[in-house]
């Protein structure tokens, strides 16, 4: 047996490889799948706090009032012990303290805390070491005067005093794993809200005794940290068990995050066992496809054996056993090679690719699936040795085999074409999904490759009499081998398929690849996002304003309020100029009209001083019941208007202060009837500047008038005696319609049958329009029934334009709705434009201009924050545009990029199990060069022998060559390009099936374009390699044509 | 196993070809001695060929019988003709190599060919096999290195490694040069001699035939002739009609009439006066004459 496999050294060698490389697919995908379930358990892992993963019992003293933190640690099963470190008790309790005496009490925390001394720096004094003992911040020690030995009396949950006695002064050294989150310092020196505001104090730290007697409202907790190299993907379902299993004492919870993490990984692993058997089926497809041709060649070349031991009495069955057995073990042999192949491929993914801490392991899935690749290669064998040896003995027995070159579809090419049709309508009709879906691409290029093998053989056949008769002796003599050589359909089907699989897995890669990107970027808004502790808007755009010239061409300020309803819209406030220049737009939508977000022309008036001077002009009448001239019916000789005793027409102004806050102020009381002309003088009170917004009439509270109307004229405003240049009607907005009045317009006349005044509908009362006066100024026209009637400057809109993604806000329309400012105060919007997503904020936005928003000023809210983009041109990148803010005193607290970004779409299961595709992609084109291999030494000796016979004919060697060549390379090059249009419809039927994200998101949309580079560029390697390899074999048996080949030799 | 005797009765065999039958043997009627040396004679395409695959049951007659010791070949089965290959009858293909395993030596080729009655120790000692055929001495050495003459010889030890009652030979001395030859001859002989082995071969050369006691020549895929010890021989078949030898029939076209004269020293075949054709008696050869 080992002398039969070593004869054919060659043919055994390949036989033994490609059947280790179908056990390397079988064996390698359980190991990927693995690998990708624990690299998601690390990434998981490593991605999260050791606070985040803690296992956190918390309890109360509510039932026990003596309950103590050690207690609660006693109940705690020591099963846990194996994923978690011991644990740390700490007991808390919430107080207050007088500082310092004539102030107001500020809230504090008492904590103690397992071993904290041994993480504290302890400036002064030492630990607590009775129940009055206590230690002080060295902020608050500062702050206060505290000293070792000042008495401070909180009160306790009894609301009994407490003195406790200063016996040290610490600082907290910084240790993760042990504080886990718990933070001592940080509130000294800052205002809290106590019910008045007032100064907050860190935490004192006291003996665990210290919180025994009178703390019945302290809280108790237990932290476990988590021994995160203990886990495993096996251990994280124990430990997970062992979680559920902790029965804490009553009132009290336990919380941890591994349910929610062992729930991620299942996700992940879901997604994992979708894409891998999806690429690593269809590889396996076209290497038992592959092994198919190559076992039959083999059994081909065993004719002649097979033959003699018929002629020596051998029956069918045991001439089966002969040949079965000699290629079974041969194909067995590459089992192990290709299991070890799989764990070498794997152990280079392990270490080169999946984050550090995957462990290697060897499951059962291994040996199993290297067993049914072995059964399924024994099959293989058995089924291509079915046909030879069911021939009569004396077809065996014949020098020549019997011609296999079929003009017409076999069985088996025809259930190909079946079922690729199948899988095309299915897909394109939605009516299949699932594995028949997924191995679509590959059906569909096997099925064209047969369909071309009878086209070529067909075609070739003609072509090359043809050619021959026109006396073009290379291309005849190709095109007739070509058409009679059995190995023509093989090379055509295989390197069909091939072709496809390395386009469609190479556009797989790069498609997924494009989306994670497009994603990290609208995720990031830039390369990168900085975002500052500052609440303040304009200083952060100021600072990035005066960035040396360099810096400053690759950053941009940008404002955002997210509130925490996650259907909230969030304001994006950025510059439009710079979005453009530096952001990145959402990716397969429309481009963004950015020119919608200009600002107005007209600059802001800043009112930097103390007085506010004018002329006014004012032609006023009342109306309303008892008012005015006398009413329809009503003589007028009888008329007596009812009295006011006040001026009840204000005038104003309304000014923005640089904190965000809106300001109204009176410049001047009006009568409310006649005309007259005065002065207007009124402070400003704006001591750091405000910005004018508007003028405005408003008939005074209290008064009887129904309404004032008439006319306002303002002229030569002065700001300490300076003109502001604001007197010409075209620096303010015209007032849009009349107001809405609260009772919907109309108005209340007199009834002339009864005298009575009565409720009429008409025209709306309030009204205001803004004309020039005709002595120079403004004039306000309007009729005023007590609403604020106003004319803003036209520095900012009075509804801010902006770019909505998503929804439109609850209760608006595209026309109006309402968004936050940056000042947090609900402002009103209108959609300039709507698109899918914006950056950053996604489909859940609302872009408007920054420096509109700065004129509007305010301070960011809570839920706002300001931050710094840059793009990949700014000098240093991140860490330079973190050091350049900092050296500005700009705090950053966190910053995103879009390489992060994209490392954590990365590390997922969808990415790391679409790399499969590139060793999809690889291990295929190893196998049809493989094959052109095998097709070279099965059919070397016919060729050759050709070659020969063709020499002593007389034909050219220079045509005997060209012959040889173009009959090997012709087919590759055709089944390529069959191949490569299967792969581009593969790509377009069934990318939509892929998975490309663990987490769906509605932004941005997929975009699913085949990447024609990619693959036109993997098509030509494929193209390149194979029409090489095709080539070189056909050259050397061009070379080995001599005439000694047509005598007989073994 | 001594020799087997061969009786073949109106054999017939037609090849189906894709639009038209060949009929490469038309009715032959032949007897062989147990222990007889054979060779069939004739020209390329006479049927030679085919009436030996006949004889090891490789193909199966069209109609007709064949009998081969006390088997009655068309009525066997396929396993039944597997194990009579397997013990009873050896062939000899045309070209050494179309009997040999190529990664076996000569030694384990002669095995291979024992199989499993070698197993049973009821089959004659491989050793005794080549040097039989004089290649003990090369027994152990890849194929590759025999020259053609010893690969020829070890074609037949693997033919003969059951010790069959039939050998069949198809050109074993084909493409050899004359000491070869000679040396298969003397082979095939010595088997004939030793064993009693009935040895039925096919040949185009002459000198071996002229080594053979008994030779069948096959025209037309029909006995055409026969000769023994040298002398030639018209046979009657079993319809009666007598086959004339090829350079009697090419004086006489197709439609001449002739009659048959009894004389002294026989019949004499006469051309018939009608056809102005003079007495042919003084031109048929010896041993034409009936």
């Amino acid at each position: 047996m080992w002398k039969a496999i070593r004869y054919r050294g060659g043919q055994s060698l390949v036989l033994v490889l490609i059947s280790a490389l179908v056990a390397t697919c079988a064996a390698f995908a359980p190991l990927f799948s693995r690998s990708i379930d624990q690299a998601l358990l690390r990434a998981t892992l490593g991605r999260l706090e050791p606070a985040d993963l803690k296992l956190g019992v918390l309890a109360s003293r509510t039932s026990d009032p003596e309950l103590a933190a050690s207690a609660v640690e006693a109940e705690i099963p020591r099963t846990l012990d194996a994923w978690y470190e011991p644990g740390i008790a700490m007991t808390t309790a919430n107080t207050d303290v007088v500082p310092i005496k004539g102030k107001k009490p500020s809230p504090v925390r008492l904590v103690a805390r397992d071993e904290v001394c041994d993480h504290l720096t302890l400036s002064e004094g030492a630990c607590p070491g009775g129940a009055e003992d206590l230690l002080v911040s060295a902020a608050d020690a500062k702050a206060w005067g505290w000293r070792l030995g000042t008495t401070l009396v909180v009160r306790n949950s009894e609301s009994q005093p407490q003195p406790f006695v200063v016996s040290g002064i610490y600082t907290a050294k910084p240790d993760p794993d042990y504080w886990l989150r718990t933070e001592l310092q940080g509130k000294s020196g800052k205002l809290v809200d106590y019910g008045d505001l007032v100064d907050a104090v860190d935490d004192f730290v006291v003996a665990p005794e210290g919180l025994e007697r009178g703390w019945t409202g302290a809280q108790l907790s237990v932290d476990y940290r988590l021994r995160t190299s203990t886990i495993t993907l096996d251990s994280l379902a124990a430990a997970g068990r062992a979680v559920d299993a902790v029965r804490p004492p009553s009132l009290a919870t336990v919380d941890s995050p591994l349910p929610r993490i062992a729930q991620q990984v299942d996700d992940g692993k879901g997604l994992v066992r979708q894409l891998v058997p999806l690429l690593i089926a269809q590889l396996v497809a076209v290497a038992l496809a592959v092994l198919v041709l190559v076992a039959g060649a083999a059994v081909a070349q065993r004719r002649p054996e097979i033959a003699v031991a018929r002629l020596r009495g051998r029956s069918r069955d045991a001439s089966r056993r002969l040949v079965i057995a000699e290629l079974g073990l041969t194909v067995l042999l590459g089992l192990p090679l290709g299991v070890l192949l799989a764990v070498g491929l794997s152990e280079l993914v392990r270490r080169f690719v999946l984050p550090p801490g995957v462990p290697f392991e060897l499951g059962w899935q291994v040996p199993l699936a290297a067993a049914v690749a072995g059964l399924a290669s024994l099959a293989v064998v058995y089924a291509a040795a079915r046909p030879v040896l069911r021939e009569p003995i004396a077809s065996l027995l014949r020098s020549v085999p019997p011609a296999t070159t079929s003009r017409h579809l076999r069985v088996g090419d025809t259930i190909l074409v079946v079922l690729a049709a199948v899988g095309v309508l299915g897909i394109v009709t939605g009516q299949i999904t699932g594995p028949m879906a997924i191995l679509t691409p590959t059906l569909l290029a096997l099925a064209a490759g047969a369909l071309l093998g009878v086209a070529v053989v067909v075609l070739a056949t003609r072509l090359g009499r043809r050619a021959l008769g026109r006396g073009r002796l290379g291309s005849g003599l190709a095109g007739l081998a070509m058409g009679r050589r059995p190995t023509t359909r093989h090379v055509l089907l295989v390197v069909t398929a091939v072709s496809a699989l390395v386009v469609f897995a190479a556009n797989a890669v790069a498609v997924a690849d494009r989306n994670r990107e497009n994603r990290a970027k609208v995720t990031v808004g830039a390369f990168a996002a900085l975002r500052t502790g500052s609440k303040d808007p304009t200083a952060v755009a100021r600072v990035v304003d005066q960035l040396p010239a360099g810096q400053r061409e690759h950053a941009m300020p940008v404002g955002f309020v997210q509130l925490r309803d996650p259907d909230a819209t969030t304001t994006l406030a950025a510059r439009p100029d710079q979005l453009r220049r530096i952001a990145w737009a959402p990716p397969a939508q429309v481009a963004l009209d950015l020119d919608a977000l200009s600002l107005p022309d007209q600059d802001p008036v800043l009112l930097d001083g103390d007085r506010l001077t004018a002329r006014i002009a004012y032609d006023l009448s009342p109306s309303g019941f008892g008012f005015g001239p006398a009413p329809q019916g009503i003589d007028p000789k009888t008329w007596v208007p009812g009295a006011v005793d006040a001026t009840p027409l204000r005038v104003g102004i309304t000014v923005t202060t640089p904190a965000g806050d809106v300001l109204t102020r009176d410049i001047a009381t009006l009568p409310y009837a006649g005309r007259g002309t005065g002065a207007v003088d009124a402070p400003i009170l704006c001591p750091n500047g405000c910005r004018l917004q508007s003028v405005w009439v408003q008939l005074a509270q209290g008064q009887p008038l129904d309404a004032v109307s008439g006319s306002v004229d303002l002229s030569g405003f002065a700001l300490d005696g300076r003109s502001l240049g604001i007197d010409d009607p075209s620096g303010w907005l015209r007032p849009r319609g009349a107001a809405e009045s609260p009772s919907g317009g109309g108005g209340t006349v007199i009834d002339p049958a009864t005298g009575m005044p009565m409720e009429v509908e008409g025209p709306a009362a309030d009204s205001i329009s803004l004309e020039k006066a005709p002595a120079g100024g403004l004039r306000l026209t309007f009729s005023n029934t007590g609403r604020n009637a106003a004319v803003s400057r036209a520095d900012a809109p009075e509804v801010v334009p902006a770019l909505l993604s998503g929804r439109i806000p609850t209760g608006g329309t595209a026309e109006r709705f309402e968004i936050q400012s940056l000042a947090g105060r609900t402002t009103p919007a209108t959609a300039s434009q709507r698109v899918p997503a914006l950056p950053f904020v996604g489909n859940r936005g609302a872009l408007v201009n920054l420096d509109l928003m700065l004129r509007l000023g305010g301070r960011l809210p809570a839920s706002g924050s300001m931050e710094v983009w840059i793009d990949d041109a700014f000098p240093g990148g991140v860490a330079g545009a973190e050091r350049a803010l900092r050296d500005r005193g700009v705090e950053v607290l966190s910053t995103r990029s879009l390489p992060e970004s994209k490392r954590l779409l990365d590390e997922s299961a969808t990415g790391w199990g679409l790399l499969l595709g590139l060793f999809t992609a690889l291990l295929s084109l190893l196998l049809a060069a493989v094959m052109l291999v095998v097709v070279a030494m099965t059919t070397g000796r016919v060729v050759t022998r050709d070659i020969a016979a063709l020499r002593v004919a007389g034909v050219p060697g220079r045509d005997l060559r060209r012959a040889t060549v173009r009959e090997a390379v012709v087919p590759v090059g055709l089944a390529a390009v069959v191949g490569g249009a299967c792969g581009v419809a593969g790509a377009v039927l069934a990318m939509p099936l892929i998975p490309l994200f663990d987490t769906p998101a509605p932004v941005p949309a997929l975009d699913l374009a085949p990447s024609w580079l990619v693959m036109g560029a993997s098509w030509a390697v494929t193209v390149a390699v194979l029409g090489a390899v095709a080539a070189l074999l056909a050259l050397r048996a061009s070379s080995r044509g001599d005439i000694d080949r047509l005598r007989e030799a073994w | 196993m001594t020799g087997l005797p061969v009786l073949t009765a109106g054999l017939v065999h037609i090849y189906r070809a894709e639009h038209h039958d060949v009929a490469a043997l038309a009715g032959v009627d032949l007897s062989v001695q147990a222990g007889e040396m054979l060779a069939l004679l004739g020209p390329s395409g006479a049927g030679k060929s085919t009436l030996l695959t006949l004889f090891g049951g490789l193909l199966r007659p069209s109609a007709g019988r064949i009998r081969i010791g006390d088997h009655e070949l068309s009525r066997m089965s396929e396993p039944d003709l597997d194990a009579l290959r397997g013990r009873e009858v050896g062939i000899v293909l045309q070209g050494a190599s179309r009997n040999l395993i190529p990664h076996k030596t000569m030694r384990e080729n002669v095995a291979f060919a024992q199989g499993s009655r070698r197993s049973r120790g009821d089959v004659v000692p491989v050793d005794e096999v080549l040097d039989l055929v004089r290649l003990g001495e090369r027994a152990d050495l890849p194929l590759s290195s025999l020259t053609p003459g010893e690969l020829q010889r070890g074609a037949l030890a693997v033919a003969v490694s059951t010790k069959p009652g039939l050998l069949l030979g198809d050109e074993p001395t084909s493409q050899l040069d004359h000491d070869a030859r000679d040396q298969v001859l003397q082979t095939l002989a010595d088997i004939n001699a030793t064993w009693g082995t009935t040895v039925i071969v096919v040949t185009h050369d002459p000198e071996v035939a002229a080594r053979m006691p008994r030779t069948v020549t096959i025209r037309d895929g029909r006995v055409g002739a026969e000769g023994r010890e040298g002398e030639e021989f018209a046979v009657v078949s079993a319809d009666g009609s007598v086959p004339l030898p090829p350079h009697v029939l090419a004086t006489l076209t197709p439609g001449t009439l002739v009659r048959l004269v009894e004389s002294d020293a026989g019949w004499t075949l006469v051309r018939d006066e009608l056809d102005d054709i003079d007495d042919i008696d003084g031109e048929v050869p010896d041993g034409s004459a009936l």
